[in-house]
């Protein structure tokens, strides 16, 4: 058991980190970068955004980053230098969408259909730990050269 | 004269990169239309014959495969091209929309993979 919820945590982990390379243009620090960093800045909820799926595998994701990086998502992503909160929030759905789009099927069995429902920002007063206390959880780091993700995954186990 | 276009993403950080990526594709543009969903498009494939369709699947209102389907079966819009760009990643649901279309593009895309696949169609 430990070694698959390793690898669902790594498999995510890869996913992130090559969805932001492309598509953000950023880039996970070594570590030593680590090292060198000290404190590095943590997500602290204020931005979250979630993607549910359902069919042959139910859950949800959810993904935080700082609010630095959720800028700089949204920057890289539009190619300017300031960003309107739609801006922002519209960057990180879709970072989340094609994040969870391509690890779903890590939890979908046989190849069977999986559906991805639209991303949306999770609400201030909306607690995911809660909302999805029925489900097993991963959760993975991400640290990238313009901030910190937190990515959580709910998913009903067989 | 020129292309005209059609990019349909519910996200406009991602209509805004594909439509810089059609831009690089030195190809003549005339009407470059966005739509947020595919219930938007659908109205603007009603005023303009689009030349090149490129949509996302996952989409609220109505999602990319709603809007194909809606595409195919409408005589006018049956031989537009299409182009799907999506993190959809199932090999069964994929291989029923490329069916329907002329290309598709796996989010996260390298911006090359996307320009090849709109000359490649563009270009006939």
């Amino acid at each position: 058991m430990h070694d698959t919820i390793t690898t669902y945590s790594e498999n995510i982990h890869d996913i992130a980190v090559n969805t932001f390379e492309i598509t953000c243009y950023m880039f996970p620090l070594e570590e030593w970068e680590l090292e060198d960093a000290g404190d590095i800045e943590q997500p602290n909820g204020s931005i979250r955004a979630l993607v549910e799926f359902d069919g042959a595998a139910e859950g949800a994701m959810v993904i935080a980053p700082t609010e630095n990086l959720a800028d700089a998502i949204a920057q890289n992503m539009l190619g300017v230098d300031e960003v309107q909160v739609s801006d922002r929030e519209g960057a990180l759905c879709e970072i989340a969408n094609i994040v969870c789009g391509n690890t779903v099927p890590i939890f979908a069995k046989d190849e069977n259909i999986c559906y991805i429902r639209p991303p949306r920002i999770v609400n201030t007063d909306e607690n995911p730990d809660e909302m999805f206390s029925h489900m097993r959880k991963e959760e993975t780091t991400v640290n990238l050269d313009e901030g910190t993700v937190d990515i959580t995954i709910y998913y009903k186990a067989d | 004269m020129g292309f005209n276009v059609l990019i349909v993403d519910d996200c406009s950080a991602m209509r805004f990169v594909i439509k810089e990526v059609l831009k690089r594709t030195g190809t003549p543009l005339k009407e470059v239309i966005e739509a947020a969903d595919g219930k938007e498009a659908l109205e603007w494939v009603r005023v303009i014959p689009f030349d090149l369709i490129i949509t996302d699947l996952n989409m609220p209102n109505m999602t990319g495969a709603e809007f194909i389907a809606h595409l195919r079966v409408l005589p006018q819009t049956q031989r537009i091209p299409i182009i799907t760009v999506s993190a959809e990643s199932n090999t069964n649901r994929l291989e029923v929309i490329s069916s329907l279309t002329a290309g598709f593009v796996h989010k996260p895309f390298r911006t090359e993979e996307l320009r090849e696949e709109m000359l490649s169609i563009l270009r006939n």
